[in-house]
């Protein structure tokens, strides 16, 4: 089992001020839902789907899509890779090799951010555009502490920002979370909120990724050795790419809550992969109203 | 994998050197040096405080195992009593710092060094009360450190031998009950099995009992109060709520308040009264506005709140943290690290 000794500091109390609160913006019903969607057969994309060959409800309701679009949109990709001391070692340097070959990866359009988790949750880079920044980034991580993989993922959804883009939180994790202040609970729930997808490559089985995967719509792929980490981001990537983004304006449904959604094709078989549902907060302060 | 392990050894002295430094804030990182100072001199040095201190402990780190117990048979006896104390915590602090760059056998070395001074001391007629109160709360701190080194047996070796010298002494009944939270931590449970789950329940349970007996021994001993809710509170126990305002009643240090605001706040959650949450998590970020856990944690509520924006602005603001201080959440999951006695030992241990 991993432990960690920390270098003991004596805390000084010190009152600060609280933040300053947002305006509100209040909820005026929700304009229009934007579902990322992986369609395959034999796990092989299926290129070339309209808008009328989906058929998708929302809280058991048919919803009319407007729109279809494949691989336009500019990603953003947040890095969130394990530092602890398990990685430390030829892991590592595969982990930063894997972490290159993807940011080679993108295209002139996509971002890239970095957060390293240890036991300390760590934004080493903030969304950008600039390759070398976090090129640099990976070539300074360092294996070295514990593990807090839950308290690193709701960050990790928490600093996402709402643009055009669509988001890809992309995780490594070689081991179970050790440190982490959040539970299990918790933190899919801020997923199940997020709307964001969350694809991971993990080395040993760990049930609280594959459910975190699974309620954000994305995947997860076990690596069998260091070696494969750098294919096993660049597919991340390309399976990220070849999803279709679906939009509807939801009617018949426009209430608070958790929204289960399904999405088939109407015609012919393939395996279907997207988030489960959506959640809509009551009327309070809150974010706009548009669903990433 | 000769070469492999001179590279990993150069790394680990590397890690020495730096990690030294951190211990005693605020002196420059120093290369080791081959000493050849003696024992007193050692001590002496280690007193200084500061870049001193750290220069102390690279050079006990750096002489042979048998010297260092040359030293102590030869010298250690024949130190003032200020000194011996001095020295059981250079020992200690060396110790310290080799298990966290990952010389683990040289830190054991170290604390069974640190305790033959102890030892010393005693047989020297000196088993004073200030002596007495320095042993009992270093074997607190060395069961502490071993605990949160996962080194668990040798954890229950030296507080059964410590408790056998002081049965009346809370804090050990704490680094007790401690080292039985570790050991349950280590089995999985399943949670579809319910003999699995009552098993697991009964092993907590003896460590809140540790817990109750060290409140009973001393009602004033915050960081028991604060175990005892954070089992009370794993066990569904609404006596938790009773623990954690105990704690901050009695809580002298910035460290008790800390965990114990952060835990109030995790039983206000866990029973979805997120408004009480947010204020003992902002009462957390108060005491200690560069520990990551309140942040977190105060996310994650305005998430559940349905304040997205006020999530983010609280993410972004831990992101953005130009330094972050040692959450002590992580020393208490983790083992329990007593640093609180860390403090008073390195106190106590300079002081005339």
């Amino acid at each position: 089992m991993m432990r960690t000794l920390a270098i003991a500091a004596v805390i000084v109390a010190t009152v600060t001020g609280a933040a300053q609160q947002p305006p509100a913006v209040f909820h005026s019903g929700i304009e229009v839902v934007e579902l990322d969607v992986s369609v395959t057969r034999g796990g092989v994309p299926v290129p070339g789907l309209t808008a009328h060959d989906f058929a998708l409800t929302d809280n058991g309701v048919p919803q009319d899509i407007e729109s279809v679009t494949l691989d336009r949109l500019p990603l953003s990709v947040t890095l969130l890779l394990d530092t602890s001391t398990s990685v430390a070692g030829d892991r590592l340097d595969h982990l930063k090799q894997a972490g290159e070959g993807l940011v080679g990866a993108l295209r002139t359009d996509d971002r890239a951010a970095l957060v390293t988790f240890s036991h300390t949750v760590e934004l080493k880079v903030p969304l950008t555009d600039d390759r070398s920044a976090v090129r640099t980034a990976l070539a300074a991580m360092e294996g070295r502490g514990a593990t807090a993989l839950r308290d690193a993922v709701q960050l990790a959804l928490n600093i996402q920002a709402h643009d055009r883009s669509r988001p890809l939180i992309l995780i490594f994790t070689d081991g179970n979370d050790t440190t982490s202040w959040l539970t299990e609970d918790a933190v899919l729930d801020t997923a199940r909120r997020g709307g964001i997808v969350i694809h991971a490559v993990r080395v040993e089985t760990n049930r609280f990724l594959d459910r975190l995967a699974e309620l954000s719509g994305g995947r997860t792929w076990s690596a069998t050795s260091d070696r494969q980490l750098r294919e096993l981001f660049t597919t991340a990537l390309e399976e990220m790419r070849a999803r279709y983004l679906l939009t509807y304006t939801p009617h018949g449904v426009n209430h608070a809550g958790w929204h289960e959604l399904k999405v088939r094709l109407k015609n012919g078989r393939a395996d279907i992969t997207a988030r489960p549902g959506y959640f809509v907060a009551a009327a309070s302060p809150s974010a706009p109203s548009r669903q990433p | 994998m000769a070469r492999r392990l001179r590279a990993d050894d150069r790394t680990r002295l590397a890690l020495l050197v730096a990690v030294s430094a951190q211990l005693f804030v605020g002196s420059p990182a120093i290369e080791a040096t081959q000493s050849s100072s003696s024992y007193a001199e050692l001590v002496s040095e280690y007193i200084q405080g500061g870049a001193a201190s750290q220069k102390a402990v690279l050079d006990l780190a750096a002489l042979p195992q048998p010297k260092v117990t040359a030293m102590i048979e030869a010298d250690a006896r024949f130190l003032p009593e200020p000194r011996q104390r001095a020295a059981v915590m250079l020992h200690t602090d060396t110790a310290y710092a080799q298990l966290l760059a990952g010389l683990t056998s040289n830190g054991l070395f170290q604390i069974m060094a640190a305790r033959r001074v102890v030892a010393v001391m005693k047989a020297g007629g000196r088993g004073n009360a200030r002596t007495q109160a320095l042993e009992r709360r270093w074997y607190a701190f060395a069961v502490s450190l071993l605990t949160s080194n996962a080194d668990l047996d040798r954890a229950d070796f030296m507080v059964r031998d410590a408790l056998s010298l002081y049965p009346r002494e809370a804090r050990l009944y704490v680094a007790r009950g401690v080292l039985q939270e570790m050991r349950i931590a280590a089995i999985p449970v399943d949670q579809r099995s319910g003999n699995q789950i009552a098993r697991h329940d009964r092993e907590l349970e003896k460590a809140a009992t540790d817990y109750r007996r060290a409140i009973g021994f001393d009602p004033m001993l915050a960081n028991a109060h604060i175990r005892l809710g954070w089992i009370h509170l794993a066990l569904r126990d609404s006596r938790a709520a009773e623990n954690f305002d105990q704690a901050l009643v009695v809580a002298a240090e910035p460290i008790d308040r800390y965990l114990a605001h952060l835990m109030r706040g995790g039983l206000a959650e866990r029973e979805s009264r997120f408004d009480a949450a947010l204020v003992d998590y902002e009462a957390a970020r108060a005491i200690c506005p560069t520990c990551q856990t309140p942040f977190i944690a105060l996310a994650r509520i305005e998430t559940a709140l349905g304040h997205t924006a006020r999530a983010h602005e609280i993410a972004t603001a831990l992101a953005a943290l130009a330094e972050r201080t040692n959450d002590p959440w992580w020393d208490f999951h983790l083992g329990g690290f007593d640093s609180s006695s860390l403090i008073w030992l390195r106190t106590e241990a300079t002081a005339p």
